[in-house]
Protein backbone atom coordinates (compact mmCIF):
# COMPACT_ATOMS: atom_id res chain seq x y z
CA UNK A 1 0.00 0.00 0.00
CA UNK A 2 0.96 3.08 -0.60
CA UNK A 3 2.12 6.15 1.59
CA UNK A 4 -0.56 8.60 -0.11
CA UNK A 5 -3.37 6.05 -0.18
CA UNK A 6 -2.80 5.41 3.67
CA UNK A 7 -3.31 9.24 4.70
CA UNK A 8 -6.13 9.29 2.35
CA UNK A 9 -8.21 6.27 3.34
CA UNK A 10 -7.34 7.07 7.11
CA UNK A 11 -7.98 10.55 7.27
CA UNK A 12 -11.13 10.53 4.88
CA UNK A 13 -12.10 7.42 7.19
CA UNK A 14 -11.56 9.10 10.38
CA UNK A 15 -13.67 11.95 8.86
CA UNK A 16 -16.35 9.95 7.42
CA UNK A 17 -17.04 7.66 11.33
CA UNK A 18 -16.93 10.89 13.27
CA UNK A 19 -19.72 12.75 10.95
CA UNK A 20 -21.45 9.90 10.47
CA UNK A 21 -21.83 10.28 14.76
CA UNK A 22 -22.42 13.33 14.58
CA UNK A 23 -25.58 13.11 12.77
CA UNK A 24 -26.30 10.33 14.38
CA UNK A 25 -25.89 11.72 17.99
CA UNK A 26 -28.42 15.07 16.65
CA UNK A 27 -30.75 12.57 15.50
CA UNK A 28 -30.87 10.71 18.99
CA UNK A 29 -31.40 13.60 20.46
CA UNK A 30 -34.12 14.78 18.34
CA UNK A 31 -35.63 11.33 18.97
CA UNK A 32 -35.27 11.46 22.36
CA UNK A 33 -36.35 14.97 23.09
CA UNK A 34 -39.40 14.52 20.80
CA UNK A 35 -40.56 10.91 22.40
CA UNK A 36 -38.91 10.26 25.14
CA UNK A 37 -38.20 13.68 27.32
CA UNK A 38 -41.66 14.16 29.00
CA UNK A 39 -41.51 10.25 30.14
CA UNK A 40 -37.40 11.34 31.42
CA UNK A 41 -39.03 14.75 33.18
CA UNK A 42 -41.60 12.61 34.84
CA UNK A 43 -39.30 10.07 36.09
CA UNK A 44 -37.21 13.07 37.44
CA UNK A 45 -39.97 14.30 39.11
CA UNK A 46 -40.90 10.94 40.45
CA UNK A 47 -36.93 10.45 41.75
CA UNK A 48 -37.61 14.22 43.34
CA UNK A 49 -40.55 13.15 44.72
CA UNK A 50 -38.72 9.82 46.36
CA UNK A 51 -35.92 11.90 47.22
CA UNK A 52 -38.14 14.62 49.35
CA UNK A 53 -39.88 11.59 51.15
CA UNK A 54 -36.71 9.81 51.62
CA UNK A 55 -35.11 13.02 53.84
CA UNK A 56 -38.27 13.39 55.41
CA UNK A 57 -38.02 9.22 57.17
CA UNK A 58 -34.47 9.93 57.38
CA UNK A 59 -34.97 13.28 59.33
CA UNK A 60 -37.81 11.82 61.55
CA UNK A 61 -35.46 8.87 61.94
CA UNK A 62 -32.46 10.94 62.91
CA UNK A 63 -34.86 13.16 65.54
CA UNK A 64 -36.30 9.72 66.99
CA UNK A 65 -32.55 8.54 68.07
CA UNK A 66 -31.78 11.69 69.54
CA UNK B 1 26.32 -20.08 40.17
CA UNK B 2 26.71 -16.39 41.82
CA UNK B 3 27.87 -13.67 39.85
CA UNK B 4 28.61 -9.97 41.05
CA UNK B 5 26.30 -7.97 39.03
CA UNK B 6 28.55 -4.79 39.16
CA UNK B 7 31.28 -6.31 36.51
CA UNK B 8 28.22 -6.75 34.15
CA UNK B 9 27.12 -3.14 34.00
CA UNK B 10 27.41 -1.31 30.75
CA UNK B 11 27.44 2.40 30.31
CA UNK B 12 24.08 1.72 28.51
CA UNK B 13 22.62 0.40 31.70
CA UNK B 14 24.01 3.39 33.78
CA UNK B 15 22.50 5.96 31.11
CA UNK B 16 18.99 4.25 31.73
CA UNK B 17 19.30 4.34 35.02
CA UNK B 18 19.61 7.87 35.06
CA UNK B 19 16.93 8.10 32.92
CA UNK B 20 14.74 6.12 35.51
CA UNK B 21 15.88 8.41 38.09
CA UNK B 22 14.88 11.18 36.05
CA UNK B 23 11.45 10.20 34.97
CA UNK B 24 11.10 9.47 38.91
CA UNK B 25 12.10 12.54 40.06
CA UNK B 26 9.62 14.69 37.25
CA UNK B 27 6.54 12.25 39.00
CA UNK B 28 7.24 13.38 42.03
CA UNK B 29 8.83 16.82 41.97
CA UNK B 30 7.02 17.94 38.86
CA UNK B 31 4.28 15.82 39.33
CA UNK B 32 4.32 14.77 35.38
CA UNK B 33 2.40 12.09 35.12
CA UNK B 34 3.41 10.92 38.42
CA UNK B 35 1.07 7.22 38.16
CA UNK B 36 3.15 6.10 34.94
CA UNK B 37 6.51 8.37 35.28
CA UNK B 38 7.11 6.94 38.47
CA UNK B 39 5.91 3.31 37.64
CA UNK B 40 8.18 3.35 34.28
CA UNK B 41 11.03 4.95 36.09
CA UNK B 42 11.36 2.26 38.87
CA UNK B 43 10.68 -0.54 35.82
CA UNK B 44 13.47 1.04 33.87
CA UNK B 45 15.92 0.98 36.75
CA UNK B 46 15.29 -2.61 37.48
CA UNK B 47 15.66 -3.59 34.10
CA UNK B 48 18.72 -2.16 34.10
CA UNK B 49 20.77 -4.03 36.78
CA UNK B 50 22.90 -6.22 35.56
CA UNK B 51 22.08 -9.77 34.59
CA UNK B 52 18.35 -8.93 35.25
CA UNK B 53 17.91 -10.85 31.41
CA UNK B 54 18.83 -14.06 33.74
CA UNK B 55 15.84 -12.90 36.50
CA UNK B 56 13.28 -10.57 36.21
CA UNK B 57 13.29 -10.18 32.48
CA UNK B 58 13.89 -13.72 32.07
CA UNK B 59 12.26 -15.00 28.39
CA UNK B 60 11.26 -18.61 29.56
CA UNK B 61 7.91 -16.52 30.81
CA UNK B 62 5.66 -17.82 33.56
CA UNK B 63 7.87 -21.36 33.96
CA UNK B 64 10.82 -19.37 34.81
CA UNK B 65 11.30 -18.37 38.75
CA UNK B 66 10.54 -14.15 39.48
CA UNK B 67 10.69 -13.15 36.12
CA UNK B 68 7.65 -11.09 36.64
CA UNK B 69 8.72 -7.85 34.21
CA UNK B 70 8.34 -10.88 31.23
CA UNK B 71 5.13 -12.47 31.85
CA UNK B 72 3.80 -8.97 32.71
CA UNK B 73 4.79 -7.75 29.65
CA UNK B 74 4.31 -10.81 27.16
CA UNK B 75 1.02 -11.28 28.81
CA UNK B 76 -0.30 -8.01 29.14
CA UNK B 77 1.44 -5.75 27.06
CA UNK B 78 2.19 -7.61 23.96
CA UNK B 79 -1.27 -8.28 23.07
CA UNK B 80 -2.93 -4.95 23.83
CA UNK B 81 -4.82 -6.17 27.18
CA UNK B 82 -3.77 -3.68 29.33
CA UNK B 83 -4.85 -0.18 27.38
CA UNK B 84 -7.81 -1.88 26.81
CA UNK B 85 -8.31 -2.23 30.52
CA UNK B 86 -7.03 1.30 30.54
CA UNK B 87 -9.92 2.13 28.35
CA UNK B 88 -12.39 1.27 29.92
CA UNK B 89 -11.16 2.65 32.96
CA UNK B 90 -11.54 6.29 30.94
CA UNK B 91 -15.13 5.32 30.04
CA UNK B 92 -16.28 5.17 33.68
CA UNK B 93 -14.36 8.73 33.83
CA UNK B 94 -15.38 10.49 30.94
CA UNK B 95 -18.66 12.19 30.62
CA UNK B 96 -19.61 13.15 27.30
CA UNK B 97 -22.04 15.72 28.16
CA UNK B 98 -20.17 17.97 26.47
CA UNK B 99 -20.01 16.43 22.86
CA UNK B 100 -23.99 15.64 23.34
CA UNK B 101 -24.84 19.52 23.74
CA UNK B 102 -22.54 20.17 20.71
CA UNK B 103 -21.98 17.08 18.45
CA UNK B 104 -20.83 19.39 15.71
CA UNK B 105 -17.48 18.89 18.17
CA UNK B 106 -17.07 15.07 16.55
CA UNK B 107 -15.31 16.92 13.75
CA UNK B 108 -12.78 19.39 15.95
CA UNK B 109 -11.89 16.16 17.55
CA UNK B 110 -11.52 14.82 13.84
CA UNK B 111 -9.45 17.54 12.64
CA UNK B 112 -6.96 16.67 15.38
CA UNK B 113 -6.63 13.44 14.19
CA UNK B 114 -4.59 15.49 11.45
CA UNK B 115 -1.50 14.83 13.74
CA UNK B 116 -1.54 11.03 13.89
CA UNK B 117 -1.08 11.69 9.63
CA UNK B 118 1.12 14.14 9.32
CA UNK B 119 4.03 12.89 12.05
CA UNK B 120 3.04 9.11 9.11
CA UNK B 121 3.96 11.05 6.15
CA UNK B 122 7.24 12.05 8.04
CA UNK B 123 8.32 9.18 9.45
CA UNK B 124 7.74 7.04 6.93
CA UNK B 125 11.03 9.23 5.22
CA UNK B 126 12.84 6.90 7.95
CA UNK B 127 10.80 4.24 8.86
CA UNK B 128 9.08 1.02 7.71
CA UNK B 129 5.10 2.48 6.86
CA UNK B 130 3.57 0.31 10.10
CA UNK B 131 5.97 1.78 11.90
CA UNK B 132 5.87 5.39 10.39
CA UNK B 133 1.51 4.69 11.66
CA UNK B 134 2.58 3.77 15.09
CA UNK B 135 4.55 6.52 15.49
CA UNK B 136 2.29 8.83 13.64
CA UNK B 137 -0.42 7.54 16.55
CA UNK B 138 1.37 9.71 19.13
CA UNK B 139 -0.09 12.66 17.74
CA UNK B 140 -2.96 11.41 19.17
CA UNK B 141 -2.01 12.40 22.38
CA UNK B 142 -3.59 9.35 23.47
CA UNK B 143 -1.31 6.57 25.03
CA UNK B 144 -3.34 3.69 25.66
CA UNK B 145 -4.08 4.03 22.09
CA UNK B 146 -0.75 4.64 21.17
CA UNK B 147 0.46 1.60 23.10
CA UNK B 148 -1.91 -0.57 21.72
CA UNK B 149 -1.90 0.39 17.86
CA UNK B 150 1.84 -0.09 18.08
CA UNK B 151 1.56 -3.80 19.97
CA UNK B 152 2.83 -6.51 18.99
CA UNK B 153 -0.87 -8.02 17.85
CA UNK B 154 -1.56 -4.67 16.14
CA UNK B 155 1.14 -3.01 13.98
CA UNK B 156 3.65 -5.29 15.73
CA UNK B 157 6.53 -2.86 16.10
CA UNK B 158 9.84 -3.85 17.73
CA UNK B 159 10.09 -4.00 20.95
CA UNK B 160 12.89 -1.03 21.75
CA UNK B 161 10.11 1.52 19.26
CA UNK B 162 7.28 0.16 21.80
CA UNK B 163 9.16 1.58 24.47
CA UNK B 164 10.20 4.94 23.10
CA UNK B 165 6.58 5.62 21.55
CA UNK B 166 4.57 4.58 24.46
CA UNK B 167 7.18 7.07 26.60
CA UNK B 168 6.79 9.71 23.94
CA UNK B 169 3.06 9.44 23.95
CA UNK B 170 2.99 10.06 27.81
CA UNK B 171 5.61 12.29 28.06
CA UNK B 172 3.98 14.69 25.45
CA UNK B 173 0.45 14.11 27.29
CA UNK B 174 2.44 15.91 29.86
CA UNK B 175 3.85 18.44 28.17
CA UNK B 176 0.50 19.62 26.57
CA UNK B 177 -0.01 22.80 28.55
CA UNK B 178 4.11 23.92 26.86
CA UNK B 179 3.59 22.90 23.72
CA UNK B 180 -0.28 24.14 22.37
CA UNK B 181 -0.14 27.35 23.95
CA UNK B 182 2.32 29.03 21.17
CA UNK B 183 0.45 27.14 18.56
CA UNK B 184 -2.73 28.32 19.62
CA UNK B 185 -1.74 31.82 20.14
CA UNK B 186 0.22 31.98 16.43
CA UNK B 187 -2.91 30.52 14.54
CA UNK B 188 -5.53 33.07 16.31
CA UNK B 189 -6.23 36.45 16.96
CA UNK B 190 -6.56 38.09 20.71
CA UNK B 191 -10.13 39.18 19.48
CA UNK B 192 -11.04 35.61 18.63
CA UNK B 193 -9.34 34.18 21.56
CA UNK B 194 -11.89 36.68 23.63
CA UNK B 195 -14.81 34.91 22.41
CA UNK B 196 -16.91 33.91 25.01
CA UNK B 197 -19.41 31.25 24.71
CA UNK B 198 -23.03 31.02 26.23
CA UNK B 199 -24.14 28.12 28.62
CA UNK B 200 -24.54 24.59 26.90
CA UNK B 201 -27.77 22.62 27.12
CA UNK B 202 -28.72 20.10 29.93
CA UNK B 203 -28.25 16.51 28.62
CA UNK B 204 -30.79 14.15 29.05
CA UNK B 205 -30.16 10.77 31.11
CA UNK B 206 -31.68 9.03 28.25
CA UNK B 207 -29.24 10.80 25.86
CA UNK B 208 -26.07 9.76 28.01
CA UNK B 209 -27.43 5.76 28.42
CA UNK B 210 -28.32 5.85 24.34
CA UNK B 211 -24.69 7.20 23.52
CA UNK B 212 -22.35 4.71 24.24
CA UNK B 213 -24.49 1.61 22.56
CA UNK B 214 -25.28 3.99 19.64
CA UNK B 215 -21.18 4.86 19.16
CA UNK B 216 -20.10 1.04 19.48
CA UNK B 217 -22.50 -0.10 17.20
CA UNK B 218 -21.83 2.45 14.64
CA UNK B 219 -18.12 2.16 15.09
CA UNK B 220 -17.81 -1.67 14.92
CA UNK B 221 -20.03 -1.39 11.99
CA UNK B 222 -17.49 0.53 10.19
CA UNK B 223 -14.08 -0.06 11.38
CA UNK B 224 -14.30 -3.31 13.05
CA UNK B 225 -10.24 -2.47 13.93
CA UNK B 226 -11.49 -0.11 16.40
CA UNK B 227 -13.63 -1.84 18.18
CA UNK B 228 -11.58 -3.10 21.00
CA UNK B 229 -10.61 0.44 21.63
CA UNK B 230 -14.20 1.95 21.57
CA UNK B 231 -15.87 -0.84 23.06
CA UNK B 232 -14.45 -0.51 26.11
CA UNK B 233 -14.32 2.92 26.33
CA UNK B 234 -18.33 2.74 26.02
CA UNK B 235 -18.39 -0.42 28.21
CA UNK B 236 -16.66 1.76 30.80
CA UNK B 237 -19.13 5.00 29.73
CA UNK B 238 -22.23 2.91 30.16
CA UNK B 239 -21.20 1.66 33.42
CA UNK B 240 -20.91 5.23 34.15
CA UNK B 241 -24.05 6.46 33.24
CA UNK B 242 -26.33 3.89 33.59
CA UNK B 243 -27.25 4.40 37.14
CA UNK B 244 -27.24 1.06 38.31
CA UNK B 245 -23.72 0.17 37.74
CA UNK B 246 -22.03 2.20 39.93
CA UNK B 247 -20.65 -0.80 41.53
CA UNK B 248 -18.46 -1.67 38.57
CA UNK B 249 -17.97 2.19 37.40
CA UNK B 250 -15.98 2.51 40.85
CA UNK B 251 -14.09 -0.81 39.92
CA UNK B 252 -13.40 0.03 36.51
CA UNK B 253 -12.75 4.02 37.31
CA UNK B 254 -10.28 3.21 39.98
CA UNK B 255 -9.37 -1.10 41.31
CA UNK B 256 -8.78 -1.95 37.63
CA UNK B 257 -7.08 1.11 36.62
CA UNK B 258 -4.85 1.02 39.02
CA UNK B 259 -3.85 -2.13 38.63
CA UNK B 260 -3.32 -1.78 34.94
CA UNK B 261 -1.60 1.40 35.22
CA UNK B 262 0.90 -0.67 37.47
CA UNK B 263 1.24 -3.07 34.82
CA UNK B 264 1.80 -1.14 31.84
CA UNK B 265 4.37 0.74 34.20
CA UNK B 266 5.99 -2.92 34.69
CA UNK B 267 5.80 -3.61 31.28
CA UNK B 268 6.72 -0.63 29.39
CA UNK B 269 9.89 -0.46 31.85
CA UNK B 270 11.04 -4.13 31.31
CA UNK B 271 11.64 -3.39 27.61
CA UNK B 272 13.68 0.00 28.35
CA UNK B 273 17.13 -1.83 28.33
CA UNK B 274 20.11 0.49 27.62
CA UNK B 275 21.52 -1.74 24.87
CA UNK B 276 18.31 -2.10 22.75
CA UNK B 277 16.64 1.35 23.70
CA UNK B 278 19.41 4.08 23.28
CA UNK B 279 19.74 4.37 19.72
CA UNK B 280 19.26 7.35 16.90
CA UNK B 281 15.68 5.80 16.36
CA UNK B 282 14.66 6.31 19.81
CA UNK B 283 15.63 10.39 19.46
CA UNK B 284 13.74 10.52 16.00
CA UNK B 285 10.59 8.94 17.36
CA UNK B 286 10.63 12.05 20.25
CA UNK B 287 11.22 14.55 17.74
CA UNK B 288 8.30 13.22 15.80
CA UNK B 289 6.10 12.73 18.31
CA UNK B 290 6.34 16.92 19.12
CA UNK B 291 5.72 17.24 15.33
CA UNK B 292 2.71 14.99 15.76
CA UNK B 293 1.11 16.68 18.58
CA UNK B 294 1.62 20.10 16.80
CA UNK B 295 -0.23 19.33 13.70
CA UNK B 296 -2.86 17.72 15.87
CA UNK B 297 -3.28 20.96 17.82
CA UNK B 298 -2.66 23.31 14.84
CA UNK B 299 -5.22 20.61 13.11
CA UNK B 300 -8.33 21.22 15.39
CA UNK B 301 -8.06 25.46 15.59
CA UNK B 302 -8.13 25.51 11.87
CA UNK B 303 -11.32 23.89 11.72
CA UNK B 304 -12.36 25.79 15.06
CA UNK B 305 -11.50 29.04 12.97
CA UNK B 306 -13.53 27.95 10.01
CA UNK B 307 -17.20 26.93 12.78
CA UNK B 308 -16.04 30.52 14.14
CA UNK B 309 -16.85 31.96 10.73
CA UNK B 310 -19.13 30.18 10.58
CA UNK B 311 -21.31 30.75 13.60
CA UNK B 312 -19.93 34.70 12.92
CA UNK B 313 -17.93 34.64 15.94
CA UNK B 314 -19.74 32.82 18.61
CA UNK B 315 -17.53 29.98 18.91
CA UNK B 316 -13.94 30.05 20.17
CA UNK B 317 -11.60 28.90 17.04
CA UNK B 318 -9.67 27.64 20.81
CA UNK B 319 -11.87 25.01 21.26
CA UNK B 320 -10.26 23.14 18.39
CA UNK B 321 -7.26 22.64 19.81
CA UNK B 322 -8.80 20.05 22.46
CA UNK B 323 -9.22 17.54 19.91
CA UNK B 324 -6.22 16.23 20.40
CA UNK B 325 -7.44 13.69 23.21
CA UNK B 326 -5.69 14.79 25.57
CA UNK B 327 -7.88 14.97 28.36
CA UNK B 328 -8.53 17.09 30.55
CA UNK B 329 -4.96 18.69 29.98
CA UNK B 330 -6.11 20.16 26.40
CA UNK B 331 -9.43 21.56 27.41
CA UNK B 332 -7.59 23.61 30.48
CA UNK B 333 -5.59 24.94 28.38
CA UNK B 334 -8.16 26.39 26.28
CA UNK B 335 -9.72 27.45 29.76
CA UNK B 336 -6.49 28.95 30.38
CA UNK B 337 -6.10 31.03 27.26
CA UNK B 338 -9.35 32.38 27.33
CA UNK B 339 -9.26 33.63 30.75
CA UNK B 340 -5.97 35.28 30.06
CA UNK B 341 -7.44 36.90 27.39
CA UNK B 342 -11.18 37.75 29.19
CA UNK B 343 -11.31 36.81 33.01
CA UNK B 344 -14.85 36.31 32.77
CA UNK B 345 -14.64 33.69 29.85
CA UNK B 346 -15.18 29.99 30.73
CA UNK B 347 -14.30 27.65 27.84
CA UNK B 348 -13.60 24.59 30.04
CA UNK B 349 -16.91 22.50 29.07
CA UNK B 350 -16.93 23.90 25.67
CA UNK B 351 -13.40 22.52 25.43
CA UNK B 352 -14.24 19.05 26.62
CA UNK B 353 -16.89 18.15 23.59
CA UNK B 354 -14.04 17.98 21.10
CA UNK B 355 -11.58 16.75 23.90
CA UNK B 356 -13.59 13.67 24.48
CA UNK B 357 -14.77 13.34 20.45
CA UNK B 358 -10.77 13.41 19.93
CA UNK B 359 -10.18 10.32 22.38
CA UNK B 360 -13.09 8.77 20.31
CA UNK B 361 -11.19 10.40 16.98
CA UNK B 362 -7.83 8.63 17.91
CA UNK B 363 -8.98 5.48 18.81
CA UNK B 364 -10.74 5.39 15.03
CA UNK B 365 -7.91 6.39 13.50
CA UNK B 366 -5.63 3.75 15.15
CA UNK B 367 -8.55 1.35 14.08
CA UNK B 368 -7.81 2.20 10.77
CA UNK B 369 -4.37 1.93 10.16
CA UNK B 370 -4.42 -1.33 12.31
CA UNK B 371 -6.46 -2.29 9.41
CA UNK B 372 -5.03 -0.81 6.32
CA UNK B 373 -0.66 -1.87 7.59
CA UNK B 374 -1.66 -4.68 10.67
Amino acid sequence: MYLYEVILIGLGVVFLTLGILTIATEIQQRIINRYFLEEEVDTAEEELEREKVAAIVAAIHSGGER
Amino acid sequence: MWEIGILELSWQNLVMIGVGLLFIYLAISKNMEPLLLGPIGFAAILANMPLQQEYLLNPGGLEELGAIMDVVYTYTIANGLIPLFIFLGIGTMTDFSPLLARPKAFLLGAAAQIGIFVALGVSAIFFELHEAAAIGIIGGADGPTAIYAASRGALGVDEWMFGAITVAAYSYMALVPIIQPPIIKFLTTKEQRKVRMGKMREVSRLEKIAFPIMVTIIVGLIIPTALPLVGMLMLGNLFRVSGVMDRLSDTGGNALMDIATILLGLGVGSIMIGEEFLRPGTLGIFGLGVLAFAAATAGGTVLGLLYYKVSKGKINPMIGAAGVSAVPMASRVVQDLGQKEDAGSHLLMHAMGPNVAGVIGSATAAGILIGLLG
